[in-house]
Parts: C-alpha cells; sequence; structure tokens
C-alpha cells in the first residue's frame, strides 16, 4: 500500500517504521525535518518536510494514489484538517485521525472522520490496572471497533492487606 | 446582529471596532489573557472572552448560541476551519466566514462548504487588475443565485469600441448594468457608444464569461 503519515512524532515514526519494514510504500510528512531523525536508519520511505494539510505538499507525497493517510501531529486541528483534505479533496479510502481531546474527537467522528482518541484508550488503561478489574472495553473508531481486553493476573498481596 | 469574532490580532480587533461602531454586538475571543486585556480596555462596547475557542465549551462562555454570524480570523488557517465547523454544523450559527492565511488552503475551505476569505488573494487580485488593461474579471459571484458580476477594461484596440450598445449582440440571460468612464457611471442605453478606456459592469450567468469577452474584448 502506499501509505501517507503525517506528523513525526513518536507514533508517527513508530507507525513509518513498522509500515515500511512490512514493504509498504511509506511517505511522512513533518514541518520540522529534525523530526526525521526519529525515524533511525533503518528507514527506507520517503520523508517530506512541509505542513500536512497544505494541499500542494500532500501532492507531492503522492497522495493522488494513497491508499492510506495517518494524521498524528501533535495538533488536533491540524489533524483534523489534513485527515479532510485527505477525504474530501483527495478521496483516500482510508484515513485515520488521532486526536487528544475526547470531546473534539467525538464531535468530527460524528462529521464523517475516522478518529482515535488516544487519551480515553489511556485512561481506559491506567484505569484498569489501578482498580485491577477484568474489563472488556469497546472503543470505537469510526465504523471499526477496538477492543481492549484487560486481564488481570495477579492481586498483590499487599492490595488485601490495605483493605 | 450578534457577531463573534475568533482571534485578536489586527484584522480581529480592527473589525471588532468597526462593527461595534455600527451598533452590532460583538464579542471577541482570545486565548491570550493579556492581549484579551488589552483589547478590553481598547475597545469600547464589546465583550472580550479569554478562551481557546476550538474548545466548544469556551465557544459556549462567548454566548455562541445567540450568534447570527461567527467570523474566525487566527494566523492559523486549521483553527480557522475547525472552529468555522464546529460552529457551522454543532451550534448552527447562522453564517460563517474564515479567513484562509494561505491562499493554498482555500480549495480546502471550498470543499468542506465553509465561507472563505483571502485576503493575500483579494490584494494580489486587485493589483493584477490595476496592472492589467483590456480584461475581464468576476467581481462577484453569487453562487446560490448562479449570477456573477464581470467587469470588463476596453482598450483602444477593443471590437466593442466605437460601438453602439444596440448593435451589440448580448447573449440571453446577461445585463449590461453601466459604464464607468472618467470615474462617473452612465447607465447606458441603447444609443450610448463605447470608448476606449471604459469599465463595464455586466450582470450574467456565469457561463457566458466566454462569450461576454469574445463580444466586448476579442
Amino acid at each position: 500500500m502506499h501509505i501517507i503519515i503525517v506528523g513525526c512524532g513518536r507514533v508517527g515514526s513508530q507507525l513509518a517504521i513498522g509500515l515500511s519494514a512490512q514493504g509498504h510504500n511509506v511517505v511522512i510528512v513533518d514541518k520540522r525535518p529534525s523530526s526525521f531523525k526519529r525515524l533511525g536508519s533503518g528507514f527506507n520511505g520517503i520523508t517530506i518536510k512541509g505542513i500536512g494539510f497544505d494541499p500542494e505538499v500532500l501532492k507531492r507525497a503522492g497522495i493522488e494514489r494513497a491508499d492510506a493517510l495517518a494524521a498524528v501531529t501533535s495538533g488536533d486541528n491540524s489533524n483534523i484538517m489534513t485527515s479532510q483534505v485527505a477525504k474530501r479533496v483527495f478521496k483516500v479510502p482510508r484515513v485515520v485521525t488521532r486526536i487528544y481531546d475526547p470531546e473534539r474527537a467525538n464531535i468530527f467522528k460524528q462529521f464523517g472522520l475516522e478518529t482515535i482518541c488516544t487519551s480515553l484508550i489511556s485512561a481506559e488503561i491506567f484505569h484498569n490496572f489501578i482498580l485491577k478489574e477484568n474489563k472488556k472495553t469497546c472503543i470505537d473508531v469510526g465504523k471499526d471497533c477496538l477492543e481492549i481486553n484487560y486481564i488481570v493476573n495477579a492481586v498483590l498481596a499487599n492490595d488485601k492487606e490495605t483493605k | 446582529m450578534f457577531i463573534l469574532i475568533v482571534g485578536g490580532g489586527k484584522v480581529g480587533q480592527f473589525l471588532a471596532r468597526t462593527l461595534s461602531l455600527k451598533s452590532h454586538n460583538v464579542i471577541l475571543i482570545d486565548s491570550n489573557e493579556e492581549k484579551a486585556q488589552r483589547i478590553a480596555e481598547e475597545i469600547d462596547n464589546i465583550l472580550v472572552v479569554i478562551g481557546d475557542a476550538c474548545d466548544p465549551k469556551a465557544l459556549e462562555n462567548a454566548k455562541i448560541e445567540k450568534a447570527d454570524i461567527l467570523v474566525t480570523v487566527t494566523g492559523d488557517d486549521e483553527d480557522n476551519l475547525i472552529i468555522s465547523q464546529l460552529a457551522k454544523e454543532k451550534f448552527k450559527v447562522p453564517r460563517t466566514i474564515a479567513r484562509v492565511n494561505n491562499p493554498r488552503n482555500q480549495i480546502t475551505f471550498d470543499a468542506l462548504g465553509i465561507d472563505a476569505i483571502s485576503s493575500t488573494t483579494i490584494i494580489s487580485k486587485m493589483i493584477e487588475e490595476e496592472t492589467s488593461m483590456g480584461d475581464l474579471t468576476t467581481l462577484l459571484s453569487l453562487k446560490k443565485g448562479n449570477l456573477s458580476v464581470f467587469e470588463l477594461k476596453l482598450a483602444s484596440d477593443a471590437p466593442s469600441v466605437g460601438k453602439k450598445v444596440m448593435d451589440l449582440k448580448l447573449p440571453p440571460d446577461c445585463i449590461l448594468a453601466t459604464i464607468i468612464r472618467e470615474n462617473r457611471s452612465i447607465f447606458p442605453r441603447g444609443n450610448t457608444v463605447f470608448y476606449s478606456g471604459d469599465t463595464i459592469i455586466v450582470f450574467s450567468t456565469p457561463e457566458n464569461e466566454k462569450q461576454i469577452k469574445k463580444l466586448f474584448l476579442a
């Protein structure tokens, strides 16, 4: 697949390295070229310096033939705008948006974006760890569903004492 | 009218001042506390709210549900877009106008149905008009009414120069509205003659553009 990743932070670089290692055609965009250091020497995709929602930058990244785009910059609004450009202007078949703010993630999901709110997911995992509860949680990503199955293997010994 | 302005930069401040002088109800939102404070001291009769307008709660604090118009004039196109979308889709504000900082983003706003104005584009168009003679420009296009207002400048070699209005075969769905000659408007009659240097204003359907250009300019 030809995949464009916008934002070369911790998530973006990990995603790029993984997809590229699996043999996909990866183009990663970031406004700061220094971010590309995170990719290391093993990455064999293409890096482009530029603003991710700029149609000209996306064209250079080959958006017209892209199968998927992931918007994972640190800015919620940039991610939302990038995804909408990809989806509505260039008709990219699979577009996914990382949004920190749960409320905005929910609103733009209703507007038809596939959003992943990592804040909610992290909070859920922390919650389960602290309460040591077996729990199955479903978080929907657009039409898909992400299932977190939290299984408690051992209740700590001092847990009972403090109770 | 109740007007909500997002962004307290030069454009936002100027807009707030101008609109409040025309006795509109103006609320301005800016996330920078110091800046908001200063604007509140400098401009009378407006309400300044501190907050990040990308957050729906901040918009609620600024009484968005009462707004007739929301104008987004921050320096970031992504913020202007998202705030306009929130206002339009979530809060059902009847009219939203966004500022486009980088003209390349105009197509995105258009594709998403957000009315957007790029000052860069407007200024460069005006300069282009000033420097070009014998050209046709679209002054206004009313999308919903499917009507365009064209402006034409007649150079000395234009085929219409020296002709009378009645001798010119205008296409249907087209009205010759005004001739501007030496800074005066002339309302044309059948026997009005076109001169070199005239500026002509035509109301028409957008499809007639080529034909009008051919008729007046070659």
